[in-house]
C-alpha cells in the first residue's frame, strides 16, 4: 500500500519536473530578426494595487507610442509583466523566471524599497540590467549595483522638502514616522538637510509608528505636550488620512509648519478629498496644473486613452520606459552588458524636462514637485507648487566611486 | 497630569474597538471551539459596507447611524451564511484545520473585497455633530472617542444582560460550558451556532463600522484587527466577555503608553504582554482549562507503517531522476527545483512536530527563519565559510525551539498554538524593527554561497545531498524508540507517563529537532535566494509550510514532500497565470480541510485500501 503512494509521488514528481523543463525548452532566447524584444516588468500589484495599476497605465501608453512608431530598429518591444507579491523572496523567484524561463533582455519595476534592494543585489549578481523607478538609501558615495538603475532617488523628495522650506525653517521640531528602514532614513535625511541650513535647529528623537497601524491620538497628545514650531510626518497612505483627519479636531497651538512627504500626490489626494488640510508643505505631483507644453500633451494623451487625468505614478511609468527605450535604441546589440552601457548615457526629453541618467551612480536627474496643501471647490490641490530636478540634491558625480 | 488623562482616555478608546471586535469573537469560539482568522475579515467588510451605504443615503444626522447599523446587520448576514455553508462542514476536523480554514476565508475575502470596491482606500464621512473635540482639564479630546468608550461600555452591559438573563445567553453559556450536554438536551445546535456566530459577526461589523469616522477603509483592515484582536481574546481567556473587556483595556492602555516610552518596539510589546500572560496563566486570565480537549478531533489519527522492502527501488529510480536533472532541465527549472527540496525539508520537519509529534504549533516558520538569518549575519559579519554557517543554522534554531519549547510544552491545544504563535511574532517583530543588525525590512543581501557552489548545477547538488539525508534522518527519527515514544505521548499522554515516559522532556526534544531541521532549510534557502528578509518568519511562510504539509497529508512520510513539491509548482505557475492567487489558495485549503483532510497521499491510500477492502 506504501509502496503504491510511494510511487505515485515519485510519478507526479517526474510529471513535475519533466513539464517544468519542457516549458523551459519552448521559452526561445532572443537572436533571429524582428522578433520582438522583451521586457521583464515585475511590480507589486496585489500589494500596493492603486500605485502600481497607474503605474502600468503609464508605461503602457510609452509602449503603445513606441510600437506604433515603429518599435526599436524594427523591432516590436513586448513586456511581460508580473506580479511579485509585495515580497523580496517572491521578486527573486518571479525574476529568474522572467530571466532564464521567458528570456528577457533586462528587468524592470519594483515598489517597495526592499524589494527594489533585492533586485538590485540579483541584477548584480546575474549580471543583468534592471531599471527601477524608486532608488534606495545606500551610502550615496558608492554605486549600489553596476547593474542597477533607478529613476527616482529616495533621497531626492526629502531633500527637495527641506529646501522649500529655505531659510525660514522654525527652531524646534518634531517628527513621526513609520518605524522601518525607509521611514527612518527619509526622516534622517530631512534632518540633514535642515540642519545644513541652521545646525542649531532642535530635533529630538522622532515618534516611530508601526507601518500601517499610526496610533494618532498618541501622536497629538505628544505634540500637544511637546508645543514644536514645526512637524515632519513621514506617514503615508491610511496612516497619513488619520493623521489628517485627527489633527483637525485638535490642532496644536503655536505649530506653523508641517511638512508630509508624498501625501501631495493625486493618489492620495484623490482619497482624502475635502478633508485635504491647508497650507502643509507636501511633495507631490500637481498633474493637469502644469503649463508646459510638453506635459500639456502628455496629459492630452492619456485622457485619449483613459478617459481619466494622469496620475503621478503613471508619468513615472511612462518616463522610466521611455529611458529605457532610448537604452536600447543606442545599444549596439541586446547583450546585457552593452544595454546596461547604453542605459548609463539614456536621456530622454520628457514631459517635464530632460531626465538624463548618471553614470556614476545609475540614478536619475528626475525630480519632484513640492507645494503647499489647500482646498479648492472642494477638491484637494497642491498651490505655490516648484519642480525640482534631482540634479541639484544628489551629490557631485566625481565623488561617486565605482564599486 | 493632564497628558496622562487624554493618553489614558486614548488607551480606552482604543480598547473600546477592540473590545467590540475581540468579544464577539470570544462568544464565537466559546460556543463553537474555532478561533476565526477571518473575524477581522468581516470588521473589514462591516467598514466597507458602512461606506457604501452613507455614500448611498447619504451621511448626515439619522442616515449616519443608521447606514453604520445596517452595515453591521449586513455582516451579521454574512457571517451567518459563512457558518453555513463552511463552518459547518469543519466542526469535528482537528483545530488546526479549522485555524487553516478559517484563515482560507481571510484569503478568498481579501480578493473578492478588492474587486467589489477597488483597490483604492476609502474615506468615509465624519460623525455628524462629533467632528470636533471637548476639552478636558484644558485639553483637547475627540467627542468621537469618548463616544466610542460608552458605546464599548454600552455593549459589554447589553452583552451581560443577554447572556445572563435571556434563554438565548443561558444556552449560550451552557454550549461554552458543554457543547456536548446542550446536544443531549435537545436544543437545536445548528440554528444555536447560526445564531452565535451572526451575532459575532455583527460585533465585528459594528466595529468595522464605527471606524469609519477615524480612519479611512482599506484592504489592510483585516490583518491589522485580527492579530490584536487573537491577542487579546487570549489574554482574557479564549470565550470569556470580562476576559476579553479587561484584555482591551490592558492592551489598548499598555499600547497607549508603550508608544510613547518604547516607540523601537510596540510591535514586540503586544506579544509580550501575551507570552508573559500565558506563562503565568496558561488559559489566559479568565479562561478554564477545557476537558473538552478529549472530545476533539485528534490531529493524527493512524499508525505509521513501514514501508514494504521493495520501496527503496522506487527511492533509487526517482534518486536517479534527481540525479540526472541538471542535464535535463535549464536553470528555471533547476531553481524551482532546489526552492522544492528546500522546502520539502521544511515541511518535513513541521510533519515531524505536528503528526506524529502532535503538538499543535503555529509559529513554525520563526526556525526556518532564524536559520535564514544565523546564516546572512554569520556571512555578512563575520564572513563565515559556507559549511560553518550551515552549521551555525540548526544550531541557531535549536536553541530557540529549545526556550520556546521549554514553555510551550506546558500549555496545550489552541493556547500553544496561540503562544507558538506569540514567540514567533516576537522573533519577526525584533528582526523587522532591529535594523541596525538585521537590516529591517530590508533584510540581508549578498548571502551567496561561496564561488565553488555558486553555479546553480553544483549548489542544487548540494541542496540534494543536504536535504535527502536530513528526510532520511527525520525518518530514521520516527520509526527509531525516539519516534515511538512520541506517538505513544500523543495517544495517550497519561499512559505514556504511567510507563515511565517523561511526556514534557519528549515534546520538548521533538520540538527541538523539528526546529533544527526547519533552521538548516532556512540556512539553504538563504543561499538559494542570495539574501534574508523577515517575511522568512512571518506568518504567510508558517501557513505555507502548514498548507504543503497538509495537503500531502498528515499521516504518511511523503506526504509532506509531495505536498511542497506541488504547492511550490502551483504558485510559480498559477500567481503567473491569474492575479487571483490568494483566492485560488484560499479554496486550495477550503477544499483539502473540506473534502480531503487526508492530503493527497492519504486520499490515494485511503482509496488502495477501500479498493482491497481493508481496514483503515
Amino acid at each position: 500500500m506504501k509502496s503504491k503512494n510511494i510511487l505515485l509521488s515519485a510519478l507526479m514528481a517526474s510529471i513535475l519536473v519533466i513539464s517544468t523543463a519542457q516549458a523551459e525548452t519552448q521559452a526561445t532566447p532572443q537572436a533571429a530578426t524582428k522578433e520582438p524584444i522583451k521586457i521583464g516588468e515585475l511590480n507589486s500589484y496585489k500589494a500596493l494595487p492603486l500605485y502600481i495599476e497607474n503605474y502600468r497605465k503609464g508605461w503602457t501608453l510609452a509602449l503603445e507610442e513606441l510600437n506604433k512608431a515603429g518599435g526599436i530598429h524594427g523591432h516590436k518591444v513586448e513586456v511581460i509583466d508580473r506580479d511579485d507579491l509585495g515580497k523580496p523572496s517572491d521578486a527573486l523567484r518571479v525574476a529568474t523566471e522572467l530571466v532564464e524561463r521567458e528570456g528577457v533582455v533586462m528587468l524592470s519595476g519594483c515598489m517597495f524599497a526592499n524589494v527594489c534592494l533585492a533586485l538590485g543585489d540579483y541584477a548584480e549578481q546575474r549580471k543583468i540590467p534592471v531599471m527601477r523607478w524608486f532608488g534606495t538609501f545606500d551610502d550615496e558615495t558608492k554605486r549600489e549595483s553596476d547593474y542597477a538603475f533607478a529613476l527616482l532617488a529616495a533621497s531626492v523628495p526629502p531633500r527637495a522638502a527641506a529646501e522649500y522650506l529655505g531659510g525660514k525653517a522654525p527652531q524646534n521640531w518634531l517628527s513621526a514616522g513609520p518605524n522601518y528602514a525607509y521611514g527612518h532614513k527619509t526622516v534622517k535625511v530631512f534632518e540633514q538637510k535642515i540642519k545644513e541650513q541652521n545646525p542649531t535647529i532642535s530635533w529630538p528623537e522622532p515618534f516611530w509608528f508601526p507601518l500601517g497601524k499610526l496610533d494618532v491620538q498618541s501622536l497629538i497628545s505628544a505634540l500637544q505636550a511637546k508645543k514644536p514650531q514645526a512637524f515632519l510626518s513621514t506617514a503615508f497612505g491610511p496612516d497619513a488620512v488619520s493623521l489628517m483627519r485627527e489633527y483637525r479636531k485638535r490642532p496644536v497651538d503655536g505649530l506653523t509648519t508641517i511638512v508630509s512627504i508624498e501625501t501631495g500626490m493625486p493618489e492620495f489626494m484623490n482619497t482624502i478629498g475635502a478633508e485635504f488640510p491647508e497650507g502643509w508643505v507636501m511633495t507631490g505631483y500637481p498633474s493637469i496644473d502644469i503649463p508646459d507644453p510638453a506635459h500639456k500633451k502628455f496629459v492630452e494623451d492619456f485622457r485619449k486613452k483613459y478617459a481619466e487625468d494622469p496620475s503621478w505614478m503613471a508619468l513615472n511609468g511612462y518616463i522610466a520606459y521611455n529611458l529605457i527605450f532610448d537604452a536600447l535604441k543606442k545599444a549596439p546589440d541586446l547583450k546585457p552588458d552593452s544595454i546596461r552601457g547604453a542605459l548609463q548615457t539614456a536621456e530622454y526629453q520628457s514631459p517635464v524636462g530632460k531626465v538624463r541618467m548618471r553614470k556614476s551612480d545609475h540614478l536619475s536627474t528626475y525630480g519632484i514637485w513640492v507645494g503647499k496643501s489647500t482646498v479648492v471647490d472642494g477638491k484637494p490641490k497642491l498651490r505655490d507648487w516648484k519642480y525640482y530636478s534631482g540634479d541639484q540634491f544628489l551629490i557631485d558625480e566625481t565623488k561617486v566611486r565605482n564599486n | 497630569m493632564t497628558f496622562l488623562l487624554i493618553q489614558l482616555l486614548t488607551g480606552l478608546s482604543s480598547a473600546a474597538v477592540l473590545f467590540l471586535v475581540a468579544s464577539g469573537l470570544s462568544l464565537v469560539y466559546g460556543v463553537t471551539r474555532i478561533l476565526n482568522f477571518a473575524h477581522g475579515s468581516l470588521y473589514m467588510l462591516g467598514a466597507y459596507m458602512a461606506y457604501t451605504l452613507t455614500q448611498y443615503l447619504g451621511g448626515d444626522g439619522v442616515n449616519f447611524w443608521l447606514s453604520l447599523v445596517l452595515a453591521a446587520g449586513g455582516t451579521a448576514i454574512i457571517g451567518a451564511l459563512l457558518e453555513i455553508l463552511i463552518l459547518r462542514k469543519v466542526y469535528h476536523v482537528p483545530e488546526l484545520f479549522q485555524l487553516l480554514a478559517t484563515f482560507a476565508l481571510v484569503l478568498v475575502i481579501q480578493d473578492v473585497t478588492l474587486h467589489t470596491w477597488g483597490p483604492e482606500d476609502l474615506l468615509g464621512p465624519q460623525a455628524p455633530g462629533l467632528d470636533g473635540s471637548i476639552k478636558i482639564l484644558g485639553e483637547p479630546f475627540p467627542t468621537y472617542d469618548l463616544l466610542l468608550i460608552v458605546l464599548a461600555l454600552a455593549v459589554l452591559g447589553g452583552l451581560t444582560w443577554l447572556l445572563n438573563k435571556t434563554r438565548f445567553g443561558i444556552l449560550v453559556r451552557a454550549a461554552t460550558e458543554d457543547r456536548e450536554m446542550v446536544a443531549n438536551l435537545g436544543v437545536n445546535q445548528k440554528l444555536l451556532f447560526t445564531g452565535v456566530f451572526a451575532l459575532g459577526s455583527f460585533l465585528a461589523g459594528l466595529g468595522g463600522a464605527l471606524q469609519l469616522p477615524r480612519e479611512s477603509v482599506s484592504l489592510s483592515m483585516d490583518m491589522s484587527m485580527i492579530i490584536d484582536v487573537f491577542v487579546v481574546i487570549v489574554i482574557g481567556g479564549l470565550g470569556s466577555i470580562r476576559g476579553a473587556a479587561l484584555a482591551s483595556i490592558i492592551v489598548g492602555v499598555v499600547q497607549a503608553f508603550g508608544i510613547l516610552i518604547f516607540p523601537q518596539i510596540t510591535l514586540v510589546i503586544l506579544f509580550l504582554i501575551m507570552a508573559i500572560v500565558l506563562i503565568f496563566k496558561p488559559y489566559g486570565l479568565f479562561g478554564k482549562a477545557e476537558d473538552g480537549m478529549v472530545e476533539k478531533a485528534q490531529l493524527s489519527a493512524g499508525a505509521l507503517r513501514l514501508p514494504p522492502p521493495h520501496m527503496r527501488y522506487v527511492w533509487g529510480a526517482l534518486l536517479l531522476v534527481m540525479l540526472a536533472l541538471p542535464f535535463m532541465v535549464g536553470n528555471y527549472g533547476l531553481v524551482l527545483v532546489t526552492e522544492m527540496l528546500i522546502m520539502a525539508l521544511f515541511a518535513a520537519s513541521l510533519h515531524f512536530i505536528l503528526g506524529p509529534g502532535g503538538i499543535g504549533v503555529f509559529g513554525h516558520a520563526v526556525y526556518f527563519g532564524l536559520g535564514a538569518y544565523a546564516v546572512a549575519m554569520l556571512t555578512k559579519y563575520l564572513a563565515l565559510a559556507m559549511p560553518l554557517a550551515l552549521v551555525a543554522a540548526p544550531i541557531a534554531a535549536i536553541a530557540a525551539a529549545l526556550v520556546f519549547g521549554w514553555f510551550c510544552v506546558r500549555s496545550q491545544g489552541i493556547y500553544l498554538a496561540m503562544l507558538t504563535f506569540a514567540f514567533a511574532q516576537m522573533v519577526w517583530a525584533v528582526v523587522f524593527q532591529w535594523y541596525d543588525v538585521t537590516g529591517g525590512d530590508n533584510g540581508i543581501l549578498g548571502v551567496w554561497p561561496p564561488e565553488w557552489a555558486n553555479d546553480k548545477r553544483v549548489f542544487y547538488y548540494l541542496v540534494l545531498t543536504l536535504c535527502g539525508c536530513c528526510l532520511m534522518l527525520l525518518r530514521h527519527f520516527i520509526f527509531a524508540p525516539f519516534g515511538y515514544a512520541l506517538r505513544a505521548v500523543r495517544d495517550n499522554a497519561k499512559r505514556a507517563e504511567a510507563i515511565g515516559l517523561n511526556t514534557r522532556k519528549m515534546q520538548h526534544l521533538g520540538m527541538a529537532l523539528a526546529g533544527g531541521f526547519a533552521g538548516l532549510a532556512g540556512g539553504l534557502f538563504a543561499y538559494s535566494k542570495g539574501s534574508v528578509f523577515p517575511t522568512t518568519m512571518d506568518i504567510n511562510t508558517t501557513l505555507d509550510a502548514f498548507v504543503m504539509t497538509l495537503l500531502g497529508g498528515l499521516n504518511t512520510l511523503s506526504g509532506p514532500v509531495l505536498g511542497s513539491v506541488v504547492y511550490t509548482w502551483l504558485e510559480s505557475e498559477v500567481s503567473r497565470a491569474t492575479e487571483l492567487w490568494r483566492l485560488c489558495l484560499g479554496l486550495i485549503i477550503l477544499g483539502i480541510v473540506i473534502f480531503f483532510p487526508h492530503g493527497i497521499v492519504g486520499t490515494i491510500n485511503n482509496l488502495i485500501l477501500k479498493r482491497k477492502g481493508g481496514v483503515q
